[in-house]
């Protein structure tokens, strides 16, 4: 229970603080709107494979410059004070929890400017969520942590979070592009199912891997 | 494709009592075997002695662990340029080109990414015990990561090259066992090259770390 509650505070503070820091969120959203309109009227039409991957792109680079932030917007003092309060897995997982929502925030809100602009490409909604859902997942536990661990370098963090974030979720990405590929019915497959169990087996990985070692991150 | 033979050209294969697949597409460079394959698989097990020189140093904070980390696993990196390299050879001459489209290539591309961006990671710190920390950290978490990425996609989907998409590799019909006599050995040879490279790196690294503090 106490582990809830602290899980639970640390996403409310999450919470609280973004909402108190609107220009952080508002930028993300102009950003990745941006980025949207960009390829849109670089294209102008779009559809089929472009689509999906290209929405995907979107997300990925919202989603790290969003999630860049997590573990660098607050004091150093403050950080000390939350480690006396909190342990390591209660911190992370709490963290994770606020940049999942966050993330699916973005990927909803991406997917709603690519309708809206380039015409909704997606016909088998139920599999689309889920596997948005699930690669949406790893691709936030994978920033969280990569975020993390490039807190802990000097200067220049956000070159630093994409060298070593974007290799790791190339896999995810991947996955995430053949599902959604199959929701838009651009493939035939009907092995699906085991891309979905394969992207819920990557995460489950992450998670356990990130529960161990973030311990050692969060010690200083 | 022909069929298995134990015809090789002429005088290309002297010695007696060895022979090879001698298939149409692969040939004479069914030799790159010794280097390609063995190269990758001494690689991984670099890797993994770096995975478990990190994993140590995570429980005992010696810095010698690190050093010995570092060392094994850019030893891994030069390993995997020369298996790409080679790779890329054997591409040229079997399948037409220095690069195809081919899942396996791919992801073994993304595995190098993921340790180059090891190599940077540990040279974005001043604090030694810090970078020592986090950068174990980090080779864990890639090392983990890799692993679906080179063992399970490939798997799943259709590739040219062999162990994937149904195709076989080191299977019986493959390999013939006079081949095996020097494949195996090359494994070792290779792997062991390589520590002998990560120990000379290891004993530069705890020279400099000697000077630096000297000075």
């Amino acid at each position: 229970m106490r582990t809830f509650r602290h899980v639970y505070a640390i996403l409310y503070k999450e919470v609280v603080l973004e909402i108190r820091r609107k220009h952080a969120f508002f930028g993300i959203l102009l950003f990745s709107m941006t980025l949207v309109f960009l390829i849109y009227k670089s294209f102008n039409q779009l559809k089929g494979l472009e689509w999906d991957v290209l929405m995907w792109t979107a997300v990925l680079f919202s989603g790290i410059n969003a999630i860049a932030k997590s573990f660098t917007q607050e004091a150093n003092a403050s950080q000390m004070y939350y480690y006396t309060l909190f342990n390591a897995q209660e911190v992370i997982i709490g963290k994770m929890i606020y940049n999942f929502l966050f993330l699916v925030l973005l990927t909803g809100l991406t997917y709603l400017g690519f309708s809206f602009f380039l015409g909704n490409a997606i016909r088998d909604f139920p599999l689309f969520i889920g596997g948005a859902l699930l690669g949406v997942y790893g691709l936030s536990a994978i920033f969280t942590f990569i975020a993390s661990v490039s807190a802990q370098g000097e200067g220049n963090n956000g070159v630093l979070m994409s060298v070593m974030a974007i290799p790791l979720t190339i896999p995810i990405l991947l996955l995430l592009i053949k599902i959604t590929a199959v929701a838009m019915g651009l493939l035939v497959d009907t092995a699906v199912g085991e891309d979905l169990t394969m992207l819920a087996a990557i995460d489950l990985l992450l998670s356990g891997l990130i529960l161990i070692l973030f311990e050692f991150i969060w010690k200083d | 494709m022909e069929g298995f033979t134990d015809e090789p050209g002429v005088d290309l294969v002297k010695p007696e009592g060895i022979r090879f697949p001698y298939r149409s597409i692969l040939n004479e460079t069914i030799r790159n075997t010794f280097f390609h394959v063995a190269l990758w698989m001494a690689m991984f097990s670099l890797y993994l002695v770096g995975l478990y020189h990190a994993i140590l140093y995570l429980r005992t904070s010696r810095k010698d662990h690190d050093l010995w980390s570092e060392a094994y696993n850019k030893a891994g990196i030069l390993f995997g340029i020369m298996g790409i390299a080679t790779g890329s050879l054997w591409a040229r001459y079997t399948w037409g080109s220095w690069w195809t489209n081919d899942i396996k290539l791919n992801m073994a591309t993304i595995a190098m990414f993921i340790y180059f961006g090891y190599v940077i990671l540990r040279s974005s710190f001043t604090d030694e015990e810090k970078k020592a920390r986090v950068s174990a950290v980090f080779s864990i978490f890639a090392f983990v990561a890799l692993i679906p990425l080179v063992f399970v996609i490939p798997r799943l989907t259709d590739s040219l090259h062999p162990g994937n998409g149904g195709n076989p590799a080191l299977g019986g019909e493959d390999l013939d066992h006079t081949l095996r006599l020097f494949f195996y050995p090359s494994i070792i040879a290779l792997f062991l090259i390589g520590c002998w490279l990560a120990q000379l790196k290891f004993r530069l690294l705890k020279l400099s770390d000697r000077v630096l503090k000297n000075r």
